[in-house]
């Protein structure tokens, strides 16, 4: 009997059980279900509780890596950071992943425009006051012109790599041609540092916010929360999707899904992102139209874990 | 200022992993893990109770 | 009140009562909530549907306490604490019982027999569980928070989801994850729930073999005509 007569006689064949029935409670199932849950998950949230690691802000990052704070900045000014060069839905300075010719991340378009510079540096030192040389400067960097500018951030940058942190948390650098940076990167420290630049970067909007895009993508372009999630085994090269803070079970569920971050070619692609999708895309739709795939559905019939399962069934017969 | 609970077993020092190859995955996903396949052993292997022979007559 | 086919040349039957019959025809209160079961349910591993189900109640009553007091109760108190707890287990256990539930049910074909759209709904229901979790994750307001937004706003962003649904924006995050993905994973379960209890159980393999004489039934036969 061929493959497809077998399986519609079969699936005739299980559409109606006209043999024995037995009673059987549901609700009553359902209630003490319900209550092993109940009590199972009560006693895991005695025993463990849950993690509860603190949000790094962005004046905890400048007071307790000054260098790596203002670095950030420097890369957010002269367009050098990732989230600088992101492209979309950031802005247009990057073309985004792709596959094949599908270039979605692009034609989606740039829906939260962020212009790293402005937003991140010059409109933030714009709000300060108290500080008489600072709007001077600002307007001084912004009337140069690119190449004027990219001087001072490059000496800059590069000072930076040999800056020691002095007294307060302020940071000191060789002394070199830096132009109006000399004076906008120390005051936008200890803005950071006072705490100012969280709020500045949340409410620059309105005064109702919920929307920290802003403050995370400047958190991330530095070593912050890298760093912490390198300890925490959180990065992506330590599967780090799969887990969770502390030693707690995180999403085990997800252990296909950054499998393939692992191993190649995906491991070294820069549309690694786009590929991962594609392939569990493909994956899950297999996963859901399982009975009707042949080979896949077939193997329960081999596989003889059934025979244990309907053992008492197969022994009434 | 965020909570400092008072836990009986303390989950909250950084996850001890196991490396093997390419692989790396926590101890805390491994016994989760582990547990599901032994949970669903026991699923298929324990005898269920109340059950009666088929066609008893209510 | 009507019942039954209008008569001749009577007004169209009222939608109400359309739905009404359609219901009652596919689900009868004896089907919907019924007292027996086949004799061949008689395993462990059917009960980890129904752990599935409690596990999801009691997600569903923990995050409710959650919104109670708001996002960031659960930071700065013990009882908070205790619920975010209960909530970031049960879900944990969600998962565990469900992954087994979805073993059984492989292992088993339980798409067999016109069962197809209840392994269907099963499997979107686990899959738009994962992203419930993930903005459940998202909206912590804690470090965990900041990394999984900051890393996985890159996968959303590589396919272009990003541009409207953005996992650094607690906001959105906060609603997909209280109310719009529960509403939907609930609707799935649902949908899921009932189309076991219309179809039944999937009845075991045939052995291969000389069929066996069948076992006599022990019930009237009623449900011939109700089930589809």
């Amino acid at each position: 009997m061929k493959r497809r007569e077998r399986r519609a006689r079969e699936n005739e064949a299980a559409r109606q059980w006209n043999g024995g029935y037995r009673p059987y409670d549901l609700v009553r199932e359902f209630a003490i279900a319900t209550g092993v849950v109940l009590v199972l998950t009560v006693v895991l949230a005695i025993v463990f509780s849950s993690p509860d690691d603190p949000p790094s802000t962005i004046k905890q990052w400048s007071r307790s890596d000054p260098v790596d704070f203002v670095t950030t900045a420097v890369s957010e000014l002269d367009g050098s950071s990732t989230t600088a060069g992101y492209g979309p839905p950031y802005n247009h300075n990057g073309e985004g992943q792709q596959i094949w010719f599908v270039h979605l991340q692009k034609w989606l378009g740039v829906s939260h425009p962020i212009d790293t510079a402005k937003d991140f540096v010059l409109a933030p030192l714009s709000a300060i006051t108290g500080q008489p040389a600072l709007p001077g400067a600002v307007s001084a960097y912004r009337s140069a012109g690119a190449k004027q500018q990219a001087a001072w951030t490059t000496a800059y940058g590069s000072a930076l790599g040999k800056a020691t942190v002095a007294a307060g948390d302020s940071i000191s650098i060789p002394a070199g041609s830096y132009g109006p940076l000399a004076t906008m990167m120390p005051s936008l420290l200890s803005f950071a540092q006072g705490g100012g630049l969280d709020g500045a970067l949340l409410t620059s909007r309105q005064f109702y916010q919920t929307d920290y895009t802003k403050p995370l993508l400047f958190m991330a372009d530095g070593g912050v929360l890298a760093s912490r999630a390198k300890a925490q085994h959180l990065l992506g090269t330590q599967w780090g999707m799969m887990n969770e803070t502390g030693s707690y079970p995180g999403q085990v569920w997800l252990w296909l899904y950054t499998f393939w971050y692992q191993i190649k070619p995906f491991s070294t692609s820069p549309n690694a992102d786009i590929l991962v999708l594609a392939v569990m895309g493909v994956l899950t739709l297999a996963f859901v139209l399982v009975p009707l795939l042949p080979g896949i559905s077939d193997l329960p019939r081999r596989i003889p874990i059934y025979k244990l399962i309907w053992r008492d069934h197969y022994r009434s017969l | 200022m965020f909570l400092v609970m008072a836990v009986i077993i303390d989950l909250s020092h950084p996850a001890q992993t196991v490396h093997w190859h390419f692989f790396t995955m926590s101890v805390s996903n491994i016994v989760v893990i582990v547990l599901m396949l032994v949970v669903f052993v026991l699923a298929i292997t324990l005898p269920f109770p109340g059950r009666r022979a088929a066609g008893r007559s209510r | 009140m009507s019942s039954g086919a209008p008569p001749e040349g009577a007004a169209p039957k009222s939608w109400t009562v359309a739905l009404r019959e359609r219901a009652v025809a596919a689900l009868p209160p004896e089907k919907l909530l019924a007292d027996e079961q086949p004799s061949y349910v008689s395993s462990w591993i059917y009960v980890f549907g129904v752990l599935s189900l409690a596990s999801l109640g009691v997600i569903i009553a923990s995050g409710m306490i959650l919104a109670l007091k708001g996002p960031g109760w659960w930071h700065f108190t013990g009882v908070g604490h205790f619920f975010n707890s209960v909530h970031l287990w049960s879900v944990e256990l969600f998962f565990f019982v469900m992954v087994i539930h979805l073993w059984g049910k492989y292992l088993m074909a339980a798409w067999r027999g016109g069962r197809v759209r209840t392994w269907v709904t099963g499997a979107v229901a686990f899959l738009v569980a994962i992203p419930c979790t993930l903005t459940g994750y998202v909206s912590q307001q804690n470090f965990d928070a900041q990394w999984i937004s900051t890393q996985a706003k890159d996968s959303m962003n590589a396919a272009g989801v990003g541009s409207f649904f953005n996992l650094t924006n607690f906001g959105q995050m906060y609603s997909y994850h209280v109310l719009l993905l529960p509403l939907a994973v609930v609707g799935l379960v649902v949908a899921h729930v009932l189309l076991v209890r219309k179809h039944g159980v999937v009845p075991p393999f045939e052995l291969p073999g000389p069929a066996p004489e069948p076992v006599a039934s022990n019930r009237p036969a009623v449900d011939a005509e109700a089930s589809s």
